[in-house]
């Protein structure tokens, strides 16, 4: 038996940072992975809340794909802001509708005092370079053009 | 054998606080727990500090802790998704941050 998911308390708004929980290959439940995610959209109407987080990771990966938006701690303040302690990346055509509860968010594990899931936020007005980068990685996404359909990314070739 | 840790020339005034809580310690709590350990304060105070640093990381070298695996495959993508519903319409959007 299973206990029935919590609602978190807060809400998440568009381009807030959060530590989220992704199963491992091949298994069909929320695995302790946790990873940085990043809410694209959200929708208040439902509850628990739904949010649309785009997927990522901070572990170093050589390979560079279209729609990846990297953070590091280069970014300064943004990078502060976004409550990040690692270089991270998102990939903005990898992403889902999550409902924002305790299956598959949780605040960052071995911080007791931390009762959120929410790291951050991406504040796109610190630093016009970031959101020049942020920018690009959406339109290679497929996500500033309605004409597009959301699609994965793609693997750019070398 | 032992290992000589290079001192570092950076410093920082601690005040410990009147009572435990989640959040903070009382030197006496510390004593003891670094009695315990047959540490000095300071070395109770770095280990402790050193443990939660990995923690909050949850990166490589986090003595246990889980890290994540990488950039997601198409596989877990995929099951991600067809766990839950994916036909929601945003009621906020990130692109009116970007004044789209």
């Amino acid at each position: 038996m299973t206990d029935e998911p919590k609602a978190w308390r807060d809400k998440l708004d568009p381009l807030d940072v959060v530590y989220c929980h992704f199963p491992e290959e091949g298994r069909l439940t929320p695995a302790p992975k946790p990873r940085p995610a990043l809410v694209l959209n959200v929708n208040d109407a439902r509850s628990p809340q739904r949010v649309e987080v785009a997927f990522g990771t901070s572990r170093k990966t050589t390979d560079k794909f279209a729609g990846e938006f990297e953070l590091t701690p280069r970014d300064g303040r943004v990078f502060e802001r976004a409550g990040l302690v690692e270089e991270s990346k998102f990939h903005l055509g990898r992403r889902a509708w999550l409902p924002y509860n305790d299956r598959w968010f949780k605040p960052r594990p071995s911080v007791p005092a931390e009762t959120t899931p929410r790291l951050g936020k991406l504040d796109l007005s610190l630093d016009e370079k970031v959101r020049q980068r942020f920018v690009a990685a959406a339109r290679a996404a497929g996500l500033l053009d309605a004409g597009r359909p959301p699609s994965d990314d793609e693997a750019i070739p070398e | 054998m032992s290992t000589r840790v290079k001192r570092s020339q950076e410093r920082l005034v601690f005040y410990y606080k009147a009572r435990d809580t989640a959040t903070t310690v009382k030197r006496s709590s510390v004593q003891r727990a670094a009695k315990a350990l047959g540490m000095d304060e300071t070395g109770f105070l770095h280990l402790a500090a050193a443990a939660l640093v990995r923690g909050f990381r949850g990166g490589a070298g986090s003595a246990g802790k889980p890290e994540d695996s990488g950039r997601l495959t198409d596989a877990q993508l995929l099951a991600i998704r067809s766990m839950e519903p994916q036909d929601v319409e945003p009621t906020r959007a990130f692109l009116a941050l970007l004044g789209k």
